[in-house]
């Protein structure tokens, strides 16, 4: 089992302090969902645990069994096991999914071996094939260039394509159900699922509840403020669905009493 | 039909502050050449090709470009080590078989075949020889070179090759190339200007004059990787007659410095031609491309499109110029440079052009100079890649689209493989 720790994480952007000492503890075999209104830091944390050069961290500390996190450039944290998936994912023009995953597969073998001849044509393709029909994917993606041109949904997808290939051991998940239908947040969700297990921790940032319907959360946080303010299972995602975030941390403390 | 004049600009420079500029100027002031004196051509042979005697003769005397002439404002040549260099007594071209009924041969021979008549009527047509003091020599003093004749109708069922080699041993070498695709005809012709991995200076001057007749189809690939000592001044234009079809993709890796002028001119109603390419630039490298796109035949269409990528201290120019005459109605001009810097000290100037004389056309022209982008690193590198294999696959993606426009995959393969070992040179 693996751990993910984050403790009294301060983050600020061009000297504005955005997340406010924020803690958390994952492990493999965990999803986890945080849940907040927009402009409350969640993206700013799902770029941070993936090192985006911007965002600063003045205090507090990411470890992932123990190494630090902060320390490493972000192929480091991937090779590490980390993965996010974008809310926005750049466009490389020219670049194929299958040439870009393929690259991204020989980048952390070569890390675990110098030497290494890097993954065998047929085993690549058999193991892309696999994973698009799985994610009722066309086939004919693989040779498409990556996220140019794609709708929001296809790049939501192709994200998850992407965790599915790399098998990391945490993946966040930054708003993969923003502006999706139905049908593709079933698709999102379906990717999730087959990647949950003792060997995975997943932390699905979103702002709506519908996504949760389709992956079951075994943990649900609230974030406002820059801070985690509640911590409780899925019953804290169908307070936020019935009441929204008005007055959330209120009726919360309400509660707890 | 004013309204159907679109003339759009694109002149993007928002990520690119110092290191780059784009502007229009049509300046003309007294120039100061960049060098004086004469090439050394004591060795010289006998004049054998037609023009050559003249061609000598208008060169001596004749100045170099200076830095007012509007081609040459970018590129100076003051560094240009004239003094070291001396004419060679041959220039080595290597040309691949052909079949049949094809001519492919060194120019003299070639103007002794049956179809020499027609060949000396083509010679120092498209490019004269007084046209630059780099014209003159290429034309008096060019030791080799070839000429290839496509019969009418004939279509060659394979890929022509041809390689000039230019020896990095203080010398002046120089060719001239003439490509005749004849009524009907289609070819497609690669043709490589090599190094030889010397470490002394050279200088090539070349002259390449392309005939696309009627109805004809000539799909030339031109790769030059010449060595980083080697000079190279080129004037390279091609006529494209009615309803003919010119796909012309060209790849710039080596030099010291180049300077190339490349043209097209639409002379029959319904021609066509693309114009793609790319160059790779390091070190101290400085590549200069003159383009030039004439319409001068009613629905004709042209498409030039160049991407730049440089390293280390290097410096790009592109000088592109869409000319539509009154004749040349319904007509289709496009010209667009990408520049991508991948190092703050290289610098790139992309000058595009227009001049329409008729109403009746779209043309449209765009130049973007651009660092590379840092959200497209970080998401390359959030999947694991390093920074220079990140930064490999976005130039390579970058230059996909050039490399597509070659039919040979193989040839694809090889020119994917020369972009990343240049991008792995230290600068």
């Amino acid at each position: 089992m693996a751990q993910l720790e984050i403790n009294n994480l301060h983050v600020s952007i061009e000297g504005s302090e955005i997340i406010k000492g924020l803690s958390l503890v994952m492990r493999t075999g965990e999803i986890h969902a945080i849940m907040g209104p927009n402009g409350t830091g969640k993206s700013t944390l799902a770029y941070t645990l993936m090192g985006h050069p911007n965002y600063e961290v003045t205090a507090g500390s990411v470890t992932l069994d123990g190494e630090d996190v902060l320390a490493m450039e972000p192929n480091e944290r991937a090779l590490a096991g980390l993965f996010l998936a974008f809310q926005y994912p750049s466009a490389v023009p020219g670049v194929s999914i299958a040439n870009f995953l393929r690259t991204a597969i020989n980048s952390k073998r070569r890390a675990l071996d110098p030497d290494d001849k890097g993954i065998a044509l047929l085993d690549f393709r058999r193991l892309l094939i696999d994973n698009m029909n799985r994610l009722k994917v066309s086939q004919d993606f693989a040779g498409r260039y990556l996220n140019d041109g794609f709708s929001g949904g296809e790049k939501k997808r192709v994200e998850v394509l992407q965790m599915l290939t790399l098998q990391p051991r945490f993946a966040i998940l930054d708003e993969p159900d923003s502006g999706l239908d139905i049908d593709a947040i079933k698709i999102v969700a379906d990717g999730v699922n087959l990647m949950r297990g003792e060997n995975f921790g997943g932390l699905i940032i979103t702002h709506y509840q519908r996504i949760l319907n389709y992956v079951t959360p075994d943990f649900v946080h609230v974030m406002l403020g820059g801070r985690i303010v509640a911590s409780g299972g899925a019953e804290l995602a169908l307070d936020l669905e019935e009441n929204g975030y008005e007055g959330f941390e209120e009726r919360w403390a309400q509660k707890a009493r | 039909m004013a309204d159907n004049k679109e003339i759009k600009e694109v002149i993007d420079l928002n990520s690119a502050n110092n290191g780059a500029s784009v502007y229009i100027s049509n300046e003309q002031a007294q120039s100061t050449p960049y060098l004086s004196g004469e090439f050394d051509v004591t060795d010289a042979l006998s004049p054998a090709l037609p023009g050559q005697a003249e061609a000598r003769a208008l060169l001596t005397g004749m100045p170099f470009p200076g830095n007012k002439d509007e081609a040459w404002r970018k590129t100076s040549l003051r560094e240009l080590p004239l003094a070291q260099l001396s004419l060679a007594s041959n220039t080595r071209v290597d040309l691949g078989n052909a079949p049949e009924g094809v001519v492919f041969l060194p120019v003299a021979e070639a103007l002794r075949s049956p179809h020499g008549k027609l060949l000396k009527e083509k010679l120092n047509r498209l490019v004269p020889a007084d046209t630059d003091k780099f014209t003159a020599l290429a034309a008096g003093y060019a030791q080799n070179g070839f000429v290839l004749y496509v019969p009418p109708n004939t279509r060659v069922p394979h890929d022509l090759t041809a390689a000039v080699r230019i020896r990095e041993n203080g010398t002046i070498q120089n060719s001239r190339i003439l490509v005749v695709v004849d009524r009907g005809a289609d070819v497609t012709l690669h043709l490589d200007l090599l190094g030889a991995g010397g470490d002394q200076p050279a200088l090539h001057a070349s002259i390449v004059e392309v005939f696309v007749e009627d109805n004809a189809r000539l799909h030339l690939v031109e790769t030059q990787q010449l060595g980083r000592g080697t000079w190279h001044f080129s004037h390279e234009k091609a006529a494209v007659g009615a309803n003919a079809l010119l796909d012309w993709v060209y790849f710039a890796f080596g030099s010291r410095l180049s300077k190339s002028f490349l043209s097209v001119a639409l002379t029959g109603k319904g021609s066509e031609a693309h114009l793609d390419g790319l160059s790779i630039t390091n070190g101290g490298q400085h590549l200069d491309l003159d383009t030039q796109q004439d319409h001068l035949a009613p629905h004709t269409i042209s498409n030039l499109n160049f991407k730049a990528a440089l390293l280390g201290k290097s410096r790009s120019v592109w000088q592109g110029m869409i000319y539509v005459d009154p004749a040349a109605v319904q007509t289709d001009g496009y010209q667009t440079s990408r520049n991508l810097l991948l190092d703050d000290r290289a610098h790139a100037d992309a000058i595009p052009g227009l001049e329409i004389k008729t109403d009746d056309v779209r043309c449209s022209h765009g130049a973007t100079i651009s660092h590379v982008d840092e959200e497209m690193i970080f998401y390359l590198k959030s999947r694991g890649l390093d920074d220079h294999t990140a930064r490999e696959l976005i130039v390579n993606g970058f230059f996909e689209e050039i490399v597509g426009k070659v039919r040979d995959e193989a040839v694809q393969e090889s020119l994917r493989a020369h972009i990343s070992r240049k991008l792995a040179q230290e600068n």
